[in-house]
């Protein structure tokens, strides 16, 4: 008689053969476990908490009808972050279509606006405890569009590739490497000024 | 070209470059203040932003408010015809496996004793089944049911005088 | 036997059996009166002056409800004790809106029906257990939530 399955203990990918055989006692400990860090990455993304939690929650369901797809080449977690990303993606597009885009937003599509910062030398992070810094980071990302907050997450969390990054959003690589220059520059300058308030 | 540059020293700086493209790169930024300003700064804004991901506040909701919803959403999925579903089930393995799978759960939710699952039976609703949660915590030995309110029709069951009185004082 | 032996015999032997089953009805099947107490319940994460006059839950409860929703402070809006002791609807209005109707079904089985706004929401019937609240729940305006909370205070 095969031993019942002790979830709390069990690694992920017993449970995940179990849940994938229909245990959905073991998917419910898959959820349990990594619940935290998907709704981190779509609140991440879509800085709401109560449609992070909907894009959380939809990933779940989404990762029970596909688990049989998943085949171990990945952690568990970086799978089921790549489901999320992907709906908080599609999340995104559909509130784009339908929020009439800023001047501001365009330029920064275009590319022509980060011509116009001046290069940040001095190391903004520097004196400042780790907490500290990282609500800076959040407040600085909070104000970034949500293109460039994202290609940031995907590249600088998620590490990955332009390639994979281009996939996932939809757009060539250059686009993906202009994003992403915007973005890092956008966000010295930014924590720069944190930086200068600080000091006035 | 200045742009195209710089964004070579990004992809460089992002390990994404070929040998012979990086030796071009490096060859450039030595020769070139500006492009070497601006590899310090992205450099600079790589290394604050490696391991400083901003803190997310975690889920408020218990494990099983959570998860009953994720569960409710799975049955009501299993419960629709499979019309897109074909190219999946013409899985032989699936066909064998899925249902099987499906029955483990029904079982699983309503015969074992520690399940989400209230003591509760259902008679009627005047509310569509999909905006109604319910669960039995076994933690909190409660049993819960949630009727959600951003379905059309679900009914405003509260006062409207129940904020607190300091705030009706301020609305009248 | 005789007519009469007959009748000398069952007679007593009737009068035992109606003893024995009358001993031996489950007590289940006479309706027992149960008392309950709801609660009407508003779930806020503002922090709300003693002024205003709202007095929290107590903390047993407070903790339970923080251990599965998502509100900090738990705020008890009415208290209605009531007893149901047949199958005849007790009906508690908790609020303006809000009301529950409660009728017993068996010994420990009732079915609770909410009202709001004259309508009835839901029904359930359940099999009440000892500590064990039934805790009916929706949002509330401003992010807040409503709670009604059933319990059984004792059995007579």
């Amino acid at each position: 008689m095969p031993t019942p399955l002790d979830y709390p203990a069990a690694p992920d990918l017993a449970l995940v053969a179990a849940a994938q055989a229909g245990d959905m006692l073991a998917f419910e400990e898959l959820v349990a476990r990594h619940r935290d860090k998907v709704y981190a990455r779509a609140f991440s993304m879509v800085r709401n908490e109560d449609a992070a939690v909907d894009l959380s929650q939809e990933a779940w369901v989404k990762a029970w009808q596909r688990l049989v797809q998943f085949q171990g080449e990945a952690s568990f977690a970086t799978w089921m972050t790549r489901i999320v990303i992907n709906l908080c993606l599609d999340h995104l597009r559909k509130a784009k279509r339908q929020r009439a885009e800023s001047i501001e937003q365009l330029d920064e599509e275009l590319g022509g606006v980060e011509r116009q910062m001046p290069v940040v030398s001095l190391n903004p992070s520097e004196g400042l405890e780790r907490t500290e810094l990282r609500k800076r980071i959040d407040r600085a990302m909070t104000q970034l569009s949500y293109e460039h907050r994202t290609v940031l997450i995907l590249h600088q969390f998620e590490e990955m590739e332009y390639k994979q990054i281009a996939k996932v959003m939809g757009c060539s690589i250059g686009t993906v490497m202009s994003r992403l220059f915007y973005a890092r520059r956008r966000l010295a300058g930014l924590l720069a000024s944190l930086k200068r308030d600080d000091n006035r | 070209m200045k742009r195209e540059h710089e964004l070579k020293v990004q992809a460089w700086l992002d390990g994404e470059l070929s040998g012979t493209e990086a030796c071009e790169v490096e060859q450039l930024i030595a020769n070139d203040a500006a492009l070497s300003a601006i590899a310090g700064e992205l450099r600079m804004a790589k290394g604050i932003l490696a391991g400083n991901e901003p803190e997310v506040a975690t889920l408020t909701d218990s494990r099983e408010f959570y998860f009953s919803k994720i569960a409710r959403e799975i049955e009501r999925l299993d419960r629709q015809p499979a019309t897109a579903a074909r190219s999946f089930w013409s899985l032989w393995w699936v066909r064998v496996l899925v249902p099987a799978g499906a029955a483990a759960v029904m079982v699983a939710l309503i015969a074992l004793p520690d399940r989400p699952g209230t003591s509760a039976d259902e008679t009627e609703n005047s509310v569509q089944e999909s905006t109604i949660i319910q669960f039995h915590s076994t933690t909190e030995k409660m049993d819960v049911i949630w009727i959600h309110s951003d379905v059309d029709g679900t009914p405003d069951v509260t006062s409207p005088d129940l904020a607190p009185k300091a705030d009706r004082n301020d609305n009248n | 036997m005789t007519t009469i032996d007959k009748a000398r015999f069952y007679k007593p032997a009737l009068l035992s059996f109606a003893a024995v089953w009358l001993l031996t009805v489950p007590a289940t099947s006479a309706p027992v009166e149960l008392k309950l107490q709801a609660q009407l319940v508003w779930g806020t994460n503002d922090k709300i002056s003693a002024e205003a006059g709202y007095k929290e839950v107590d903390a047993s409860l407070q903790a339970r409800l923080r251990n599965v929703f998502k509100w900090q402070a738990y705020y008890e809006i009415t208290r209605k004790p009531f007893s149901v002791a047949s199958a005849k609807a007790q009906s508690v209005k908790l609020s303006e809106d809000c009301a529950i109707e409660v009728k017993q079904l068996a010994a420990n089985r009732i079915e609770v029906k909410l009202i709001g706004k004259g309508r009835p929401i839901i029904t359930r019937t359940l099999e009440l257990r000892p500590a064990t609240p039934l805790v009916i729940g929706g949002d509330d305006k401003n992010n807040t939530a409503w709670f009604v909370v059933l319990t059984q205070t004792e059995k007579v």
